[in-house]
C-alpha cells in the first residue's frame, strides 16, 4: 500500500496518463461528433484528393515526355503480372490436390468424427433441444 | 520510530525498483529496435483454396476425434485473420483445434485493382458459398457452423439470411455491427451531405488501407500517443512488449477495401442502415435477418469503441431464431477475440456453446 508520506509517484503517474487518455479520446470524439468536423474533414480530404489528382496528371505528362514509364503504365503491368500469379497458384493447387488423393495425402489424417461435449454440457443441450422443440 | 523506518525501507524498494526499470527500459529499447517482427499465425494449416483476394484455410486437425461439424470463421475484410492465431498458447485457432473443432478459416489478402468492383453480392452469394462448398468436400460433412467477426459477421448474416435452408446449422457472432445508425463517429464523417463516396470510390478505385486505419485511430485519438508512452514504460516486461508487439503488427495490417464494397458499406449500411431498416438486395432477394431460424451466438464486447452496444445488440434482436443468445464479455473489440482476457472469457463460452451444437 502506498505511503502517503511517500507516494508512488510511478503509479500515480500512470494514472495520470490514463485519465489524459480517458479525457483525450472523450474530448477528440465529442468534437468530431459535430456536422462542422464532418464538412471541415471531408472538404479537406476533397482538396487533397483534387491536388493529388493534379500532381498526378502532372507527372504522368512529365514522364511521358521523358519516354518513362507512367504509373498507368506500371499497373497494367502489374496487373498481367497478377494474372500469372494467379494462374500459376491455380494450377499449384490442382497439381497439390491430384498428388494429395483427397484430403488424406500429404501428411493430413483425416480424423473421426464423433467427438460429444462433457457430459454437464450434453445434459444442457439436451434440455435446450427439449425446450426450443416445445416452442416450434 | 519503526514505522518511519519501514517507510523508508519501502520507499527506497521502490525507487530501487523503478532505477532497475530504467536501466532494462534502456537495454530492451534498443532491442527492440533492433529484433524483426513477432512470427505470428504459426499454427499448421493448408491453403485449400485461393481467388483473388479471397483465402480459404483448413488447419491440421489436434484431435484423433472431432466434433461432426466442421466451423468456418469469416474474417473481417479490414484486417487479417492470424488475430485468430496470435502465438501458441495466445491462439483462439489452437484452442479450438485441442477441443476438438475441425477449423476453417477465410482470410483476406489486399483486393487487387482489377477487384475493385467486387461488393457484397461477389462476397455473400459467391466467396462465402464457394468457401462452403469446399469445407463440405473436405470435411465430408454437409453441416457448417459459421462464425463471423466484425464485418465477417455481417457477410455471415446476410449469407445466413439468404441461404435459410441452407448448409449453415450454427451461427456465432463476435462483435458484428448491425445497427449502423448507432455508430456516430462514422455516421458522421460520412454525413451525405458532405461525403461524396461516388466521387472517391470512383476516382481511387480502391480505398486505401491508410484511409481504413485513419478511421479505426480517429476513434480514439489518443491511442497510439499513449500506446507508445505504455510500450516504454514496459520496456522492462517482456511480456507485455510481445504482446504488444503482436497486437501492433496487426493493427498495422490493415486492409484496403475494393471500392464497390466500400460503396455499399456507406450507401446501404450508415446510410440507409438497411440491415435494421430492411430494403437491403442481394442478387434480387431481400436480406431479412428474421429469416435466419438456427441457433445464434453473438459475443460482443463491454468496452468495444469500433462497434457500441447499441450497434451489436440489434443482431439477437432482429434474427427469427428460437435458439439465440447475446454475452456481454469484459474487452474491447480486439481483446475480446485475442489477448489474457479472450483465453479467460470469450474462449470458454464459445467452446461450451459450440460444443452443444457441433455434434
Amino acid at each position: 500500500m502506498s505511503d502517503p508520506a511517500f507516494p508512488d509517484f510511478g503509479n500515480l503517474w500512470r494514472d495520470l496518463l490514463r485519465q489524459w487518455e480517458d479525457a483525450g479520446n472523450s474530448l477528440g470524439t465529442d468534437a468530431m461528433k459535430s456536422p462542422e468536423f464532418s464538412k471541415f474533414m471531408n472538404q479537406a480530404t476533397s482538396s487533397s484528393a483534387a491536388l493529388q489528382r493534379v500532381f498526378a496528371d502532372l507527372s504522368a505528362k512529365y514522364l511521358a515526355a521523358l519516354n518513362l514509364p507512367t504509373k498507368s503504365d506500371i499497373s497494367a503491368i502489374i496487373e498481367r503480372l497478377h494474372a500469372i500469379e494467379k494462374r500459376i497458384e491455380e494450377m499449384q493447387l490442382a497439381m497439390a490436390e491430384g498428388q494429395s488423393q483427397g484430403p488424406a495425402g500429404r501428411g493430413f489424417v483425416k480424423p473421426t468424427r464423433n467427438r460429444q461435449p462433457p457430459a454437464g454440457d450434453r445434459v444442457a443441450a439436451a434440455d435446450r433441444a427439449a425446450s426450443v422443440g416445445g416452442l416450434i | 520510530m519503526a514505522v518511519a523506518q519501514a517507510a523508508e525501507q519501502g520507499v527506497a524498494q521502490r525507487i530501487k525498483g523503478e532505477v532497475e526499470r530504467a536501466i532494462q527500459r534502456s537495454i530492451k529499447g534498443l532491442e527492440y529496435l533492433a529484433s524483426p517482427a513477432p512470427a505470428v499465425g504459426l499454427t499448421p494449416k493448408d491453403i485449400i483454396y485461393r481467388r483473388g483476394t479471397l483465402n480459404l484455410y483448413h488447419y491440421r486437425p489436434l484431435c484423433d476425434d472431432v466434433y461432426r461439424m466442421p466451423l468456418l470463421l469469416v474474417m473481417a475484410t479490414t484486417n487479417k485473420a492470424y488475430v485468430f492465431d496470435l502465438a501458441p498458447g495466445q491462439s483462439l485457432i489452437e484452442f479450438l483445434l485441442r477441443q476438438g473443432y475441425d477449423v476453417f478459416v477465410i482470410d483476406w489478402d489486399p483486393p487487387r485493382p482489377d477487384e475493385k468492383g467486387l461488393g457484397f453480392e461477389d462476397y455473400v452469394l459467391d466467396f462465402i458459398p464457394s468457401c462452403i462448398q469446399r469445407v463440405q468436400e473436405r470435411s465430408e460433412t454437409d453441416d457448417v457452423t459459421l462464425i463471423g467477426y466484425c464485418m465477417g459477421g455481417v457477410l455471415s448474416a446476410m449469407y445466413a439470411a439468404l441461404h435459410a435452408d441452407g448448409p449453415v446449422k450454427n451461427l456465432a457472432f463476435f462483435t458484428t455491427p448491425t445497427d449502423w445508425s448507432q455508430m456516430k463517429l462514422m455516421t458522421n464523417w460520412t454525413d451525405r451531405r458532405y461525403f461524396d463516396v461516388d466521387r472517391l470510390v470512383d476516382s481511387l478505385g480502391i480505398i486505401p488501407s491508410d484511409v481504413v486505419a485513419a478511421g479505426f485511430d480517429m476513434q480514439r485519438p489518443t491511442q497510439r500517443v499513449v500506446g507508445n508512452i505504455r510500450l516504454w514504460d514496459n520496456m522492462w516486461n517482456d511480456q507485455f512488449v510481445k504482446s504488444y508487439r503482436m497486437f501492433e503488427r496487426w493493427g498495422n495490417d490493415t486492409l484496403p477495401l475494393a471500392g464497390e464494397y466500400f460503396r455499399q458499406i456507406v450507401k446501404e449500411l450508415l446510410w440507409d442502415n438497411k440491415l435494421v431498416n430492411g430494403g437491403l438486395k442481394l442478387g434480387g432477394q431481400v436480406v431479412d435477418l428474421r429469416n435466419i431460424k438456427v441457433p445464434v451466438l453473438h459475443i460482443t464486447a463491454e468496452h468495444d469503441h469500433l462497434v457500441p452496444q447499441d450497434c451489436a445488440k440489434a443482431l439477437i434482436a432482429n434474427v427469427g431464431s428460437d435458439d439465440k443468445e447475446e454475452v456481454m464479455l469484459k474487452g474491447g473489440h480486439v481483446s475480446l477475440v485475442a489477448g489474457p482476457n479472450a483465453i479467460k472469457r470469450m474462449w470458454p463460452k464459445l467452446d461450451q456453446w459450440l460444443g452443444a451444437r457441433c455434434t
